[in-house]
């Protein structure tokens, strides 16, 4: 009772914000319609520039690679709604590859590269969870150093080479189900479970409680440090499974993999609605941000742009979508 | 004018009342962090005899001096409570900007004031991100530290190349056997230590660290402030990167890439707290010198330079969280 309290608190300041809501544009971009129609405006503007966009195999390909994206923006959004930032995701993704491509050639067999490689990779999610909740540190620079760790991590593992992958079973992602490749069905499977687990299990609305006002949430007897330890186990473990997938459709694992990625993941939660200061956010939106984010760089990619550019323009879309979060909640003070 | 007089001295008392609370331990750091920096000299020199010799000192030198330029803006922001994570991009930009002028036939002066101003630029952009658009500091100056890689990728051409000429590596001179960064060092730690400790500016950065709100209610323009903050950390990162790209005399889009998180750590290390109204020029200087000196002993002793972002995101972690336990850190 008392956490439905605590979130129908957020939600009357909310609806009170929004009512003095003084900008029209942050109100619309509040609506997730809105993303609805922004991707749909940027897809037509992409078919309209390079005509081999709106074709099935670019399609197909592109809900291929935006598999790697997905699947790690479900585990921030746990995160993030709980109120802790996982920086750390990057080199997580080149962490997993790097530890299942050097077990295969330990001539361990698949099954045991992949399972130790994503158990390493929840593993980490979970320091980073025993950092924030026993050693008290912002989550932000607990990851950020979680982030030069696992980087690390995977370069010395092997002295920074990266590593042939030729097992059939661990590049299972490199095959089809019909016309759906593998990593397409496994994005909209963790999708699925995503959303059921977020909207409706006690585990998943307690992530709202948690990131609104944690305080509150001990007062009503809420286990936070231990919900917080799973939500960034599952962030860890989810960026293990897109480093397997990653590694798995390229055939190599590289320890440079998904520099910077976290950005990425980060701008594309957060331009699906999922408030930085925690607390708010839906899967839906997740969704959308990723399928935002992803079209855009298939689109710019096919379209031959630079991949500088590209990131000058992700920083730039990272800053008006935390811009709109912060005009949303109130802002950094 | 009068009424600002007026309320400005509730702040003081309660500037004066947060130094007192703090400055003891402080102190106790940042000696704590210099009997750990000359255990780590004495223990690496013996492992390895080269260490203290000239060359390798210069080498340890040099590098200190541009990490503590932009450590000295780092210092600032994270006094006032904010961080700028922009400030390796803002050093290479400014490089590349002043080397690809100078090449390109624009006098060597000119080029260098060209290139400096970057930094002011950047600076002013993300304290108004930070002041007007309300982003907190970390991501704003993330999104900034992105924007920047790529603006150096564009100018720059995604290739380094060598700048052959002779003016140009004026920070590879020496003057009367000291090597002249050295002296733009002890300037910009000379006036950041008296900014910080002997005038109203500094007693207002460390009184909106320790609580903007309070400083709000002390009629102190937090905005502004911010806005300046930001700004000087900005002209002091591209005064940084003006002496690396001399240094290195190249012009190089990847430069300096990942240094914000070994300065974060540096002036962690030195006291500073991510919390803000914490932090002491002094201790970032010995910050700044142990961590040169603990990767410089670490790769000369054969450890190979993968660990490095290893052993910086596990110093991180320690520096904040000997910050944070105490004081019942993150909640």
């Amino acid at each position: 009772m008392t956490q439905g309290n605590a979130m129908g608190n957020s939600n009357d300041v909310l609806v009170k914000r929004s009512t003095e809501g003084e900008n029209f544009v942050v109100n619309a971009l509040t609506s997730q319609y809105v993303l609805v129609v922004f991707l749909i405006i940027e897809i037509a503007i992409f078919s309209f520039l390079s005509p081999e966009f709106f074709t099935a195999p670019n399609l197909l390909n592109m809900g291929k690679h935006m598999a790697v994206l997905g699947i790690v923006s479900v585990g921030a959004t746990f995160g993030l709604i709980s109120g802790a930032v996982d920086l750390s995701v990057g080199s997580v993704i080149a962490l997993s590859g790097m530890i299942g491509a050097w077990l295969l050639k330990m001539e361990q067999p698949a099954i045991v590269a992949i399972v130790g490689s994503l158990g390493f990779c929840l593993l980490v999610g979970i320091i980073n969870g025993l950092v924030v909740t026993k050693l008290k540190v912002n989550p932000i620079v607990a990851t950020l150093g979680m982030m030069g760790i696992a980087r690390g991590l995977a370069l010395i593992w092997t002295g920074a080479r990266g590593m042939p992958i030729r097992d059939d079973l661990y590049n299972f992602f490199q095959g089809k189900l019909g016309v759906f490749s593998w990593p397409l069905i496994l994005l909209v499977f963790v999708f699925i479970v995503g959303y059921v687990v977020l909207s409706h299990t006690r585990f998943g609305r307690y992530a709202f409680a948690v990131g609104g006002n944690s305080d509150a949430s001990r007062a009503a007897a809420i286990p936070v440090d231990r919900l917080r330890i799973s939500y960034l186990a599952i962030s860890g473990f989810l960026a293990g499974v897109s480093g397997w997938v990653l590694a798995s459709m390229s055939g190599a694992a590289t320890p440079a993999a998904a520099q910077g990625y976290e950005l990425t993941v980060i701008t594309a939660v957060i331009l699906g609605g999922v408030s930085l200061s925690g607390g708010r956010g839906s899967m839906t939106g997740t969704i959308l941000g990723s399928l935002i984010i992803g079209v855009m760089v298939n689109g710019m990619t096919l379209h031959g742009i630079q991949s500088y550019y590209q990131l000058m323009l992700q920083g730039l879309v990272l800053l008006i979508a935390v811009w709109v979060d912060s005009r949303r909640s109130g802002g950094y003070r | 004018m009068g009424h600002q007089n007026q309320s400005t001295e509730p702040s003081e008392t309660f500037q004066e009342r947060i130094l007192m609370k703090v400055g003891g331990g402080q102190n106790i750091q940042v000696v704590g962090l210099l009997v750990a920096w000359i255990i780590l000299i004495i223990v690496i020199s013996r492992l390895a005899p080269y260490f203290l010799t000239m060359n390798n000192v210069l080498t340890i030198t040099k590098f200190s001096v541009t990490s503590f330029v932009a450590a000295a803006g780092m210092t600032i922001a994270l006094i006032s409570g904010g961080l700028d994570l922009s400030l390796g991009a803002t050093m290479m930009v400014a490089g590349v900007v002043a080397g690809t002028l100078f090449t390109n036939g624009i006098p060597f002066i000119a080029a260098l004031i060209v290139g400096w101003l970057v930094g002011p630029i950047v600076g002013f952009i993300n304290g108004t991100l930070i002041t007007r658009a309300r982003i907190n500091p970390l991501i704003a100056t993330l999104g900034m530290m992105f924007i920047l890689r790529g603006t150096g990728y564009t100018i720059a051409g995604g290739k380094a190349r060598a700048i052959p000429d002779d003016i140009y590596q004026w920070a590879r001179e020496s003057f009367a056997g000291i090597p002249i960064p050295v002296f733009i060092m002890a300037g910009i730690l000379i006036i950041t230590y008296v900014m910080l400790s002997h005038t109203k500016l500094g007693r207002h950065i460390y009184a909106i660290g320790g609580n903007a709100q309070a400083a709000r209610q002390a009629a102190m323009n937090v905005e502004r402030y911010r806005l300046l903050i930001y700004t000087l950390a900005g002209c002091l990162s591209s005064l940084a990167g003006l002496i690396l790209s001399s240094i290195i005399s190249h012009i190089d889009p990847a430069a300096a890439q990942g240094r914000e998180l070994e300065i974060a750590t540096a002036v962690l290390l030195g006291g500073a707290s991510l919390e803000g109204g914490k932090g002491t020029i002094v201790g970032t200087l010995i910050g700044v010198l142990f961590i040169s000196s603990l990767y410089n002993g670490l790769v000369g002793l054969g450890v190979v330079p993968e660990w490095v972002p290893f052993i910086n995101g596990a110093l991180l972690i320690i520096a904040v969280a000997m910050d944070q336990l105490p004081r019942g850190g993150w909640r």
